[in-house]
């Protein structure tokens, strides 16, 4: 039988499928490449629906979208409580217990990752104009997301957080001291970030890099470095206050920014 | 065969019409213009990934949520730009301080450095915002004014300098502030002697509205986000009837007047009820319910019937002599329109005349008898001072 390749995750589908069922990206329409090599987080259309694990899963609104989920019995999703939008009565909601959790709550962080579990609806939003990154995972595959951009990921996906290294990428990387860590052990799973603003991604091949302003940075392949650097040139004496941070981001992998970045003031 | 010939319904540019989009500003080439009924003209999209040519430099725009601006720059070509809004660039890139001589503009916290980048390589800007890019290409001398904080990028050759909008207001409170409605200053981006492209950031959807000769539209102030620098400008107040009750007074109006081209964009904070009070830029006044018509005078010629309002208000621009006669039903005859004013005791537009000040009316009287003992030489100079007084009622007008 004839399938069709995503072209942004690479699953196959049915021809007369609209939309990809792992990521949601439409079919039918070209991955977006910019002359510079970025590719168009694919915009998924409303009402979109994505399988996640045996549940399904709906997108719906296109400035802030919500991801609202049908759980079957036995699935479950994780996420961050301050995104929970609104859910039917029967899910259950419990709490993931994380190893070193205590060392996140000095760093501000919330250390409590949220789970719920079918049978029952419930939706997530971030209250930000954005796209939704629908990332599928497969086993072995291991991506850092920046803090708190995480919206939703399927029981399958094991969450970890590492910390950040050196104290000048803490300092200036914007990205406070850890990224989320998701991995797909066993089984595929699927993650799904939301981005302020619009989402692009690029393969960077191996020891190619590009600088990046620190807020812009979503994910990345656990592969990719990160490092901050301090352009120079922009020094101007007296009212020199603006030392500008960049972060070196090198290859080889997959990063992903976001258009309307968390600006941090580099001063 | 000739190549067809296409006008950028946007930005005036020739074109052969065979690209998708405009190559000076990005708009599609192959939608109608969109006109709303009061004839604002709705910015048309950039379609995603329009290219840009800037000289032999190009800008690909990319997104529609928070759009990016990507240049390709050609070898020795420049952009400047405020440093927040880099979002990624090549290694390649050189970047340096572009710095301006302001330090009031430092005092208002602006960035007194731009940076400036200069190719090859590829550089690409954005603002944290969901709106849309806006494209303005100049030709050889055009000038236009951007809202402060707003600029995304302009290539290398057009000039930057920073204007003082003249627009700001006191506003009582716990303490006393001042407003600067449209900003403290506005950016003028002028070309040299090539043709140059600003991009802005518009927060929101973006409308223009080209304006005619005379024409003249009240817009909210926070609202403005580009001017051509033909276009002139000044406050407006209104106050509505009984607005006092509720402790909020005014409506506080942005007043431009063509010819040009003015921009403005949907999204732009949350507005407060502000009751201008004290100092003020120079500023017309009216009372919403006022419908008296006035007629004025231009070139010998009777123009009318509009408000007065207008009349002053282009008088304050310097667009008609501050003398110009004008005139309404009612009025013995022509008078000339700096003799006009609000009275508040009338609640209506009356004829002032300037007289030496005496005490008139029992309140008045009964105010300089307690004052008089209290800042006795005060007084004394009073008796020396003009003030404007309502030709009808007699009361004080400023």
């Amino acid at each position: 039988m004839e399938r069709l390749r995503c072209d942004w995750c690479e699953s196959t589908n049915p021809t007369n499928a609209p939309s990809c069922r792992s990521c949601g990206a439409p079919l039918h329409d070209a991955t977006r490449v910019t002359d510079s090599g970025w590719r168009e987080a694919p915009r998924i259309r409303d009402m979109t629906e994505i399988q996640f694990g045996q549940s399904a899963l709906r997108v719906e609104g296109e400035i802030v979208p919500v991801a609202e989920i049908a759980l079957v019995e036995g699935d479950s999703v994780f996420f961050e409580h301050h995104v929970l939008l609104w859910k039917d009565d029967p899910v259950a909601l419990s709490v993931l217990a994380l190893q070193g959790g205590m060392r996140r709550a000095f760093a501000g962080m919330p250390f409590v990752i949220s789970v719920a579990h079918g049978p029952g609806r419930i939706a997530f939003s971030r209250d930000a104009t954005g796209e939704l990154v629908v990332l599928p995972l497969h086993p072995g595959l291991e991506i850092d997301a920046r803090e708190h951009a995480f919206l939703l990921a399927s029981h399958h996906v094991s969450y970890s957080f590492v910390r950040i290294q050196g104290l000048r990428n803490i300092l200036f990387g914007g990205q406070g001291m850890f990224l989320d860590r998701f991995v797909a052990p066993h089984q595929p799973g699927v993650l799904m970030l939301h981005g302020y603003g619009n989402v692009l991604e690029r393969r960077l091949g191996p020891g190619e890099s590009i600088l990046v302003e620190p807020g812009a940075f979503l994910y990345k392949d656990a592969a990719v470095t990160m490092n901050v650097e301090q352009v120079a040139g922009l020094g101007v004496g007296f009212f020199g206050g603006v030392g500008m941070n960049l972060v070196r981001i090198t290859g080889p992998g997959r990063v992903g920014i976001q258009s309307m970045y968390v600006h941090h003031n580099t001063e | 065969m000739s190549a067809p010939s296409y006008t950028c319904g946007f930005c005036g540019t020739a074109g052969t019409g065979r690209a998708m989009s405009c190559p000076a500003c990005g708009s599609p080439t192959d939608v109608e213009k969109v006109v709303s009924l009061s004839g604002w003209e709705e910015l048309p999209p950039i379609p995603d990934l329009a290219r840009l040519q800037v000289g032999r430099s190009t800008c690909q725009i990319e997104g529609e949520l928070a759009p990016v601006a990507d240049f390709t720059l050609a070898g020795e070509d420049s952009v400047y730009f405020a440093h927040h809004v880099l979002l990624w660039m090549d290694g390649e890139v050189q970047l340096q301080a572009l710095t301006l001589s302001g330090f009031r503009r430092f005092l208002a916290g602006m960035p007194v450095v731009m940076a400036y980048a200069r190719g090859p390589g590829r550089i690409a800007f954005s603002h944290d915002e969901p709106g849309e890019l806006v494209a303005l290409p100049l030709q050889p001398g055009q000038s236009v004014d951007v809202r402060e904080h707003v600029l995304l990028a302009a290539t290398g050759d057009v000039r930057y300098e920073f204007i003082d909008p003249g627009t700001y207001f006191s506003v009582a409170g716990s303490e006393r502030t001042t407003e600067y409605p449209v900003g403290l200053y506005m950016d003028r981006f002028t070309a040299s002697t090539r043709p140059g492209l600003v991009l802005v950031h518009g927060a929101g959807n973006v409308f223009t509205r080209r304006l005619g000769e005379h024409e003249s539209l009240l817009i909210h102030p926070s609202a403005l986000l580009y001017r051509d620098s033909s276009v002139a400008m000044h406050l407006h107040v209104e106050h509505p009837a009984g607005g006092g009750l509720s402790g909020w007074s005014a409506y506080v109006w942005l007043r431009v007047y063509g010819p040009g081209r003015v921009g403005v964009r949907s999204a732009y904070g949350p507005s407060r009820n502000l009751n201008p009070t004290g100092f003020h830029s120079a500023w017309t006044e009216r009372r919403v319910e006022s419908t008296t018509a006035w007629y004025f005078s231009r070139d010998g010629e009777r123009q009318g019937p509009t408000s007065l309002s207008y009349i002053q208000g282009m008088a304050l621009v310097n667009r008609l002599p501050a003398d110009t006669p004008i005139w309404a039903e009612g009025l013995p005859g022509w008078l000339p329109v700096n003799s006009i004013a609000l009275c508040r005791r009338c609640g209506s537009e009356q004829p002032t005349m300037r007289v030496k000040w005496r005490p008139l009316g029992l309140a008045e009287w009964i105010w300089t008898l307690v004052l008089l003992p209290i800042c006795f030489p005060f007084t004394i100079i009073g008796l020396f001072l003009t003030v404007r007084r309502c030709t009808r009622c007699g009361a004080i007008v400023r």
